[in-house]
């Protein structure tokens, strides 16, 4: 995780299922941006007056407790400033943006509403098991 | 975070560039569905289209005015479509994402071509051509 404290930046990513505020929850494996359960929303919801992404970038995070990987859809909030909370950047099985899906670089507002472009932070949903 | 934020708002250019379309009122080329569906319920006399391994599985269809065309999401990965700007209407048109075992239903009204790509995979196309 990129900041969890004291953790060297350069190990592998070892992923803990207690705190959805931290950098090494094992849905943020591949987050880069703000988590949004740290600024009003949840880990699969916005903060109240943002608004939600449709499209999205994905990885597949390991779940350490039932050992099983999930395919998590990074989806942005938008239409607010950046959140500045809980900051992170993992990149479990990210891409070049030339494999878009699989790229978390990409400010990934699409499909908001109103139109909105403006970053403020990401949520974790679960979209399915990783075959 | 910077260095999270940095490489993010690079982005942002080559995103709009790779999207182009954002979502807005269909025309009446199309009838589209309001929201996705369990596969499941999706009309019985749709011509289907699957999407399965980052593909359209019949990227060019053909179909006669009328015609409703159910897409229909294979895999966990979340797909769309999306018209951009002048091919069902004035404004861009941006279907709802699926994720597996979801539907999304359009009917072709006029005669055309209907190039159409997934928002956030824009090297997934595909068309009907409705004659």
């Amino acid at each position: 995780a990129a900041t969890v404290e004291g953790a060297d930046p350069r190990a592998k990513f070892a992923p803990q299922d207690h705190d959805v505020q931290s950098c090494d929850y094992w849905r943020h494996c591949s987050i880069d941006g703000n988590i949004c359960d740290c600024s009003g929303g949840s880990l699969t919801n916005c903060p109240p007056g943002t608004k939600l992404a449709s499209a999205s970038w994905v990885a597949s995070c390991f779940n350490p407790t039932d050992g099983q990987s999930y395919l998590i859809a990074y989806r942005d909030c938008c239409g607010a400033n950046v959140s500045g909370r809980c900051p992170c950047l993992n990149t479990e099985g990210e891409l070049p943006v030339y494999r878009p899906e699989f790229a978390n670089d990409i400010i990934w507002c699409f499909g908001a509403e109103d139109d909105a472009m403006t970053y403020h932070c990401t949520i974790s949903p679960i979209v399915g098991k990783a075959g | 975070m910077n260095l999270a934020l940095t490489t993010r708002s690079l982005a942002v250019a080559l995103t709009i560039a790779l999207a182009g379309a954002s979502g807005a009122a269909a025309a009446d080329a199309i009838t589209p569905g309001e929201t996705q569906i369990p596969a499941s319920e999706a009309p019985a006399d749709a011509v289907v289209v699957n999407i399965a391994k980052m593909k359209y599985e019949t990227p060019d269809l053909k179909v006669a005015p009328g015609t409703t065309v159910v897409w229909v999401n294979q895999e966990a990965m979340p797909h769309n479509i999306a018209f951009q700007k002048g091919v069902v209407g004035d404004d861009a048109f941006e279907g709802a994402m699926l994720k597996k075992d979801e539907a999304y239903v359009v009917t072709f009204n006029e005669a055309g071509t209907y190039a159409y790509h997934c928002t956030p995979h824009p090297f997934m196309r595909g068309k009907v051509t409705v004659e």
